[in-house]
């Protein structure tokens, strides 16, 4: 092949490699900048990736099994939309396909969905009494679906600690943790992971200087 | 030829000209051609070097980052992200400008290269903190290895691609997706393996660049197989090894090492490999659309990908095999036409067709392995008599190899007593030995290779 062409897929390929990469950190830059701020209850556990280092794993209270009317396929697109909760953190009020312009919403994919049954019980009352019954589908639907922030990158010597933290002051105080979330556009961006209401990094600094 | 060989030759054509074989002109002309050959060869110790060393420093990098540097905030750790790919991209135009084109800088660059877009990436995520998403990641990673790949066009970078493809496909079935963007993908690279192949003193690197291909397609058969109906891998894979032979001999019928002609040798194992499974009863057993899988995972539309291979992969296994057979030289034993193992080799996915056809609609599993154990013996025969009718040793322990392990697989899973199976153990090691010590003599008296 002529190296001038070898040059030209080269530089090509260079920028394909650049726009993506670049992509990647301006459409989160623009979550973090123009997000509107959710809070989530979690508690966080620190695993470990190969490639991007230790972090904390984040248990989310929030369900990911919903309840819904309607039918998905698996893999299908759908939107989480945000909703109030009581206690000044944010909760997942319903799934839809179409969220309104207005509402403040996640961008997730469908991982299972299955019919929910209740158990009819049928026959004579013999049958009733021995506790056999069928199971007969409500129309509602289990809804499993992928959070789009599940993990909160650490430095490899905080991240065992923050685990440590967040039991001890779940143990002490009942102190929560909350992952502040900026979502924009469908799009949400983990800004910080917080322990009795302060970031978790501070805490964890904190413990390991006494 | 290598440089130790070269070095015996000019020695060699030296004691020539001392002894009058050659003259000094014809002496300085071979000097000068080897000379050259030695000067053009790929220096081997360097590009290995140089990519252990390209491999270590991305995997530092990738370590050193993994640490998680919190407190140089985001926009340094996003400029982080972009340098190993920036000091590649000045590596290849100061290389380009200054003419370095040798395999000791593009191998050890293509690795780098290759490491420094998964470092930028896995960076990003964790800078941004992505939630875990191995299959998109790996993806992401590997399409950016396609303008690597044909840039430097080294070794790395395309077992990578391949690689990567695999995990990728892996993972999206384990999730119960489909994997069938696999073969559109693996074809892009397809055009490069071939100019490779095609360019002069890049035989080493393009034989490691088909075989890592052949390797990763074999395997990612049998994952993007949507495998509804029960059974029809045993025809996908006995064409596709089929074809992979039969390309194997129509390409590089001259060839002759085993490991200089993938296709062939792929082609070859592979089919031995499958055809001794379907000796036994089990692969038999609930096949065909009387047991057509309908779960949750099963995607209906995908199936055409099975049927559609089922179809092609014998079809094209029968265009090859008419292919190469126009090829070889007629050969005649007392009168009787004698057809190429090879070529016996080849009929495999119509055979299977026919055993499937036996136990899918029979019902019948123990005639379809039967029929396959038959097959395989006269295969394992049709090739040992090619070998000694071409006193080839090689060919002799193939053949030899696939009639033992037909013998040895059927006789274990029959219900036979350990005295007879014992005694008929012994009768054949003997009977071999006996053979191969007849085959010995007859070969060193006709000057042949023992």
């Amino acid at each position: 092949m002529n190296r001038r062409w070898l040059l030209i897929i080269a530089l090509i390929g260079l920028a394909a490699q650049f726009s993506v990469m670049g992509f990647m950190i301006a459409r989160r830059e623009m979550t973090l900048h123009n997000g509107v701020v959710c809070r989530f209850l979690t508690a966080p556990v620190d695993p470990y990736d190969a490639f991007r280092g230790r972090y904390v794993a984040l248990n989310f209270a929030e369900n990911k099994r919903w309840l819904c009317d309607c039918e998905y396929v698996r893999g299908q697109r759908i939107y989480a939309v945000i909703g109030e909760g009581t206690n000044g953190c944010n909760m997942i009020a319903r799934l839809t396909t179409r969220p309104e312009p207005e509402e403040i919403y996640i961008r997730t994919r469908v991982l299972s969905c299955w019919r929910e049954y209740r158990p009819l019980l049928t026959g004579t009352n013999d049958v009733v009494r021995a506790g056999r019954s069928r199971d007969v589908p409500t129309g509602r639907y289990h809804v499993c679906f992928a959070w789009p922030f599940d993990r909160f990158y650490m430095e490899e010597k905080l991240a065992p600690e923050a685990e440590r933290a967040y039991i001890d002051a779940s143990r002490r105080d009942k102190q929560e943790g909350v992952a502040v979330v900026r979502v924009w556009r469908g799009l949400a961006v983990i800004e910080d992971l917080e322990l009795g209401g302060r970031p978790i990094r501070d805490v964890v600094r904190e413990r390991l200087k006494r | 030829m290598t440089s130790s060989k070269v070095k015996w030759l000019i020695r060699e054509v030296d004691a020539w000209e001392r002894e009058g074989v050659v003259d000094t002109a014809t002496a300085t002309r071979l000097r000068t051609r080897y000379a050259l050959a030695v000067a053009n060869e790929t220096p081997w110790g360097r590009i290995i070097f140089g990519s252990l060393g390209a491999l270590l420093v991305g995997l530092g990098i990738i370590a050193l980052l993994a640490a998680n540097w919190s407190d140089l905030g985001r926009p340094v750790r996003t400029i982080i992200a972009f340098m190993p790919l920036c000091t590649c991209a000045v590596l290849y135009v100061v290389g380009y400008r200054r003419g370095w084109s040798s395999r000791a800088f593009l191998e050890p660059l293509g690795l780098f290269w290759g490491l420094a877009i998964g470092v930028g990436v896995a960076l990003i995520g964790q800078t941004y903190h992505l939630p875990q998403d191995a299959k998109a990641f790996t993806l992401v990673w590997t399409l950016l290895l396609i303008p690597v790949c044909y840039a430097t066009r080294a070794l790395a970078p395309v077992a990578g691609y391949f690689a990567g493809l695999l995990t990728w496909v892996s993972m999206s079935q384990l999730a119960g997706g489909v994997g069938l963007w696999y073969w559109p993908l693996a074809a892009i690279i397809v055009p490069l393996i071939y100019s490779v192949r095609c360019e002069p003193n890049a035989e080493v690197r393009s034989t490691w660049m088909l075989w890592t291909a052949a390797l990763c397609c074999t395997a990612a058969l049998g994952i993007t197989l949507e495998k509804s109906l029960p059974g029809l891998w045993m025809i996908v894979y006995t064409g596709a090894f089929a074809a992979l032979l039969l390309g194997g001999e129509v390409r590089d019928s001259d060839e002759r090492g085993w490991w200089h002609n993938p296709l062939r040798t792929l082609g070859g194992g592979g089919l031995a490999v499958v055809l001794y499974l379907l000796i036994f009863r089990w692969p038999w057993k609930e096949i065909g659309w009387n047991y057509w899988r309908t779960d949750a995972f099963c995607h209906r539309w995908a199936t055409f990908f099975d049927f559609s291979l089922a179809i092609a992969l014998p079809v094209t296994a029968a265009f090859l095999l008419v292919l190469a057979f126009r090829r070889v030289p007629r050969r005649n034993w007392h009168g009787v036409p004698l057809l190429p193992a090879w070529a016996l080799w080849g009929v495999a996915p119509f055979v299977t067709a026919i055993a499937y056809a036996l136990a899918a609609y029979g019902g019948n599993d123990q005639l379809s392995a039967l029929l396959m154990t038959f097959y395989l013996a006269g295969l394992g025969l049709a090739t040992l008599g090619e070998g000694l009718a071409k006193r080839r040793p090689g060919t002799i322990n193939v053949g030899v190899l696939v009639l033992l392990a037909v013998i040895i697989g059927r006789f274990f899973s029959s219900d036979a007593s350990f005295t007879a199976k014992g005694v008929v153990f012994i009768i054949c090691g003997v009977v071999f030995l006996g053979a191969n010590l007849v085959v010995s003599r007859r070969m060193k008296q006709k000057g042949g290779a023992a």
